[in-house]
């Protein structure tokens, strides 16, 4: 089975700490196997830049070959997703415990 | 009961002061009895207004003022922010990157999305924008 790695952002995911968060995921991504699940169950507010670091972990995961997952998204997120259309580049689970067990398969 | 009064605020322009901007619209918009929804769009189209500002106009040199105002009608809520910083040399995109992959280039389109109304203009050395957004129907 393959080796699932899951980031869990929390608060707000916004300009003020993209870099951070960033940073963090691109360095889960690089130490582990390329199949990664973003729960953003814990996420109160997301912006653009925050929509950019998805974006930089999306590209980090296919330049590995891997797959990256969402999850959790509450239904503001799942809205500035959809308004982004970024739904059409990401999977999106309804919950952590599926996206693990498809991206596991 | 509401209390219908003007938010007037005035913010450093830095991004941590973003969110302090956001949250004031937010608790004030509650306090006048916006709807959820309104709100909602509101606190994201300001965040993002917001950070062009401190990103573009004032391209993060220093701490700058950003002056913020909020007032309701029957109809809708309008929302004036100013700036002294660098003028808009060419309107902005309002539609999504073509590539999908691409990481930024999406705060104009999503600010666009979340307002009825969008005015810029540059007078006496300050930007001003003035972003409108009308309650649904049946609020």
């Amino acid at each position: 089975m393959t080796q699932v790695d899951c980031w869990s952002p929390t608060g707000r995911l916004v300009m003020a700490n993209a870099a951070q968060a960033r940073s963090e995921v691109l360095e889960l991504i690089n130490r582990g196997e390329g199949q990664v699940v973003i729960d953003l169950g814990e996420i109160s507010f997301m912006d653009s830049s925050g929509l950019s670091v998805l974006i930089s972990a999306l590209k980090a995961v296919q330049l590995r070959q891997g797959k990256i997952a969402l999850c959790s998204l509450s239904a503001n997120l799942r809205a500035l997703v959809e308004l982004t259309r970024l739904h059409q580049v990401f999977t999106i689970y309804p919950d952590r415990a599926t996206a693990i067990q498809r991206l596991s398969a | 009961m509401t209390v219908n009064t003007q938010l007037v605020i005035c913010l450093a322009a830095e991004v941590n002061a973003i969110s302090i901007g956001a949250d004031a619209v937010r608790v004030w918009g509650r306090g006048v009895g916006l709807p959820e929804v309104t709100l909602s769009a509101l606190e994201l189209g300001i965040v993002e207004a917001l950070n062009n500002i401190v990103s573009h106009a004032y391209q993060g040199g220093g701490i700058q003022p950003i002056e913020l105002s909020a007032h309701r009608t029957q109809d809708y809520v309008e929302v004036s922010i100013s700036d002294r910083g660098q003028r808009m040399a060419t309107p902005p995109t309002l539609s999504l990157p073509l590539d999908p992959l691409q990481e930024g280039g999406r705060g104009w389109f999503i600010m666009n999305a979340c307002f009825d109304d969008i005015d810029y203009a540059y007078e006496s050395g300050k930007n001003r924008l003035t972003l409108r957004k009308y309650y649904p129907k049946g609020d």
